[in-house]
C-alpha cells in the first residue's frame, strides 16, 4: 500500500531551491532512510511530508486512512522533527503526559511503559532542564512511540544516544516493521541505515534520488 | 516544587497587590467604598484628560504584563514543542482554538483574581462593600464591572492574538517585544486618536457615564478580534510556519 507519496515536489527558501522536482514512494511496512549532507533538506521533506510547510509546487499524497477530515497534518504519525522542545522545568513523565493529554489515547500507565522501553526510568523527579542530551532524546522517541503511531517520521533518532541505547532502539525499530509499521528516518550513522533501510533515499544536488538497497548481510541486532 | 521560573511571576503578582496597597496614591484619599478604589486604581487613561503617570504605569504592568507573559510562553511553545503539539491536533484550526480557550481562561483568571485582591485590600483598609460608586456620581457600578471584565478580557485578548500573529510570522523574538512597545505606546491618548487602536481601552478612564460609550469600545474590541482571528486563518492557509 502506498502510504505517502511525494509528487514533483519543490520547494525553496528565500530564493534558495532546497527540494527540486523531488519524487518518492513510501509504502506500508518498510523502514525508510533518508540520507545527504547537513542542510541539504531532509528535515525540509520530513515538514512537507508532515504538512508544516507546503510545496511551491508539487504535490505529498498521505494515503486517506492516515488523513481526518479538515485536517492540516496527518493522522497517526509519530515524529522527531529539529531539536525537540520541551517544559524545562517538569520530569520527563510530565512532558510526555502533556503531549499525552492532547488526544486522551493512552493511560500513564502506557507513558509509563513507554518511558521503560527507551530506558528512562518513569518515576524519577529530575527535571528535563537537568536531562543529559541523550536522555532528551530518548523523551522525544518515547513521545513519537507512546501513542502506538503507525507511521514513525524520525530525524536523526540515535542522536547523542550511547551504544546500548542505539541497539536497543535499532531492535525496537525493526519490531516495529515486523508489526507493519512504517518509519522514515535521517542518520549519519551509515551503519543505521545499512542495518534498518529497506530502501534509501539520498538527497544530493536538490535532487531525491532512490539508491540501490545495499546488499549488506544485516547481523542481527542484540538487545 | 519551587522554582526560579516562578520568580517573573511571583514579581508580577506583588507589584499588583503593592499598586493596588500602595498608601500613597491619591484613590485612598478618595476611596469609600471598594468600587471606588477599583475604578481609580484601574483608570488607566483618560480621553477626557487627566493624565496621572502612576495610573498609566500600573495599567501598563497589569494587561502588558499579561500579554508579556503571553509573548514568552508563545516562544517558547513555538519553539520546539509546536511540532508534536500540532501533529497530534491534527489541525492548525483546532491548535488554535485549544490555545485560545487557554489563554483566555487566563485572562479571566487574572481579572477575577485582580477583583478579589482589590476587595480584600480595599475591607482591609476599612472601605465599605456598599453597592455604589462615590468617586464619580454619574457611572453606575454595572458599568464599572462590565468596563473592567467584559472589556477587559477583549482587551487582553486583542493584545495576546496580535502578539501570536507576530510569533507566528516572524522567527525574530524582537519582532513580538516590538508589537509590545507598540501597544504600550498606542495606549496614550495622545496616540490613540479617537480611540481607535486596540490599546488601554478598557481603562476605566474611558467610563463616561453613558452605557452607548462602553457598547462602542466592546464593538471596536471585538471587531479588533475578527480582523486578527481572519489574519490568523489567512496566514495558517498562506504561510508555512516559521519556527524558531
Amino acid at each position: 500500500m502506498k502510504l505517502i507519496e511525494v509528487q514533483h515536489v519543490t520547494k525553496s527558501f528565500r530564493g534558495q531551491v532546497l527540494l527540486d522536482q523531488a519524487n518518492a514512494t513510501f509504502e506500508k511496512g518498510h523502514i525508510y532512510g533518508i540520507t545527504g549532507p547537513n542542510g541539504s533538506g531532509k528535515s525540509v521533506l520530513f515538514k512537507l511530508i508532515c504538512g508544516f510547510i507546503k510545496p511551491d509546487q508539487g504535490e505529498v499524497i498521505i494515503h486517506p486512512n492516515y488523513r481526518a477530515k479538515n485536517a492540516n497534518f496527518p493522522s497517526n504519525f509519530g515524529i522527531i522533527i529539529d531539536r525537540p522542545g520541551y517544559l524545562a522545568g517538569h520530569t520527563g513523565f510530565e512532558n510526555l503526559k502533556k503531549w499525552a493529554e492532547i488526544q486522551h489515547k493512552i493511560s500513564d500507565q502506557d507513558i509509563q511503559h513507554t518511558m521503560r522501553i527507551v530506558g528512562l526510568d518513569p518515576f524519577a523527579r529530575q527535571k528535563m532542564k537537568s536531562y543529559s542530551l541523550g536522555m532528551k532524546q530518548k523523551i522525544a522517541l518515547a513521545q513519537a512511540i507512546m501513542e502506538n503511531q503507525e507511521v514513525l517520521i524520525l530525524d536523526e533518532p540515535f542522536n547523542a544516544l550511547d551504544i546500548d541505547s542505539v541497539n536497543d532502539i535499532r531492535s525496537l525499530l525493526l519490531d516495529y516493521k515486523q508489526e507493519g509499521k512504517t518509519i522514515i528516518l535521517t542518520s549519519h550513522n551509515q551503519e543505521d541505515i545499512d542495518l534498518l533501510c529497506d530502501q534509501v533515499y539520498q538527497i544530493r544536488n536538490k535532487k531525491l534520488e532512490l539508491v540501490a538497497p545495499k546488499v549488506v548481510t544485516k547481523p542481527k541486532v542484540t538487545v | 516544587m519551587w522554582q526560579k521560573s516562578y520568580y517573573p511571576y511571583v514579581g508580577y503578582v506583588l507589584l499588583c497587590i503593592l499598586g493596588i496597597a500602595n498608601p500613597f496614591h491619591i484613590s485612598w484619599i478618595n476611596s469609600v467604598t471598594i468600587w471606588d478604589t477599583l475604578f481609580l486604581r484601574f483608570y488607566g487613561v483618560s480621553v477626557q484628560g487627566g493624565f496621572s503617570l502612576l495610573s498609566f504605569l500600573f495599567y501598563v504592568v497589569v494587561f502588558m504584563g499579561l500579554v508579556y507573559f503571553f509573548q514568552v510562553y508563545i516562544t517558547d511553545y513555538l519553539s520546539g514543542r509546536f511540532y508534536y503539539a500540532a501533529i497530534r491536533n491534527r489541525s492548525l484550526y483546532r491548535l488554535f482554538t485549544r490555545l485560545g480557550i487557554r489563554v483566555g481562561v487566563w485572562a479571566i483568571t487574572l481579572l477575577v483574581g485582580l477583583f478579589l485582591l482589590t476587595t480584600l485590600i480595599g475591607l482591609a483598609s476599612g472601605q465599605s462593600l456598599e453597592p455604589k460608586l462615590t468617586v464619580k456620581a454619574d457611572v453606575g457600578l454595572y458599568q464599572v464591572l462590565y468596563q473592567f471584565l467584559i472589556n477587559g478580557w477583549l482587551q487582553s485578548m486583542s493584545g495576546m492574538i496580535l502578539v501570536f500573529i507576530s510569533a507566528w510570522l516572524f522567527k525574530d523574538v524582537s519582532y513580538s517585544l516590538v508589537i509590545l512597545g507598540l501597544l504600550v505606546l498606542a495606549i496614550l491618548p495622545m496616540f490613540n486618536v479617537g480611540s481607535w487602536l486596540p490599546a488601554g481601552l478598557n481603562s476605566m478612564g474611558y467610563i463616561s457615564g453613558q452605557w452607548k460609550d462602553l457598547i462602542q469600545i466592546t464593538a471596536k474590541l471585538v471587531g479588533y478580534l475578527i480582523i486578527e482571528i481572519s489574519v490568523v486563518i489567512y496566514i495558517f492557509k498562506k504561510k508555512d510556519i516559521a519556527l524558531y
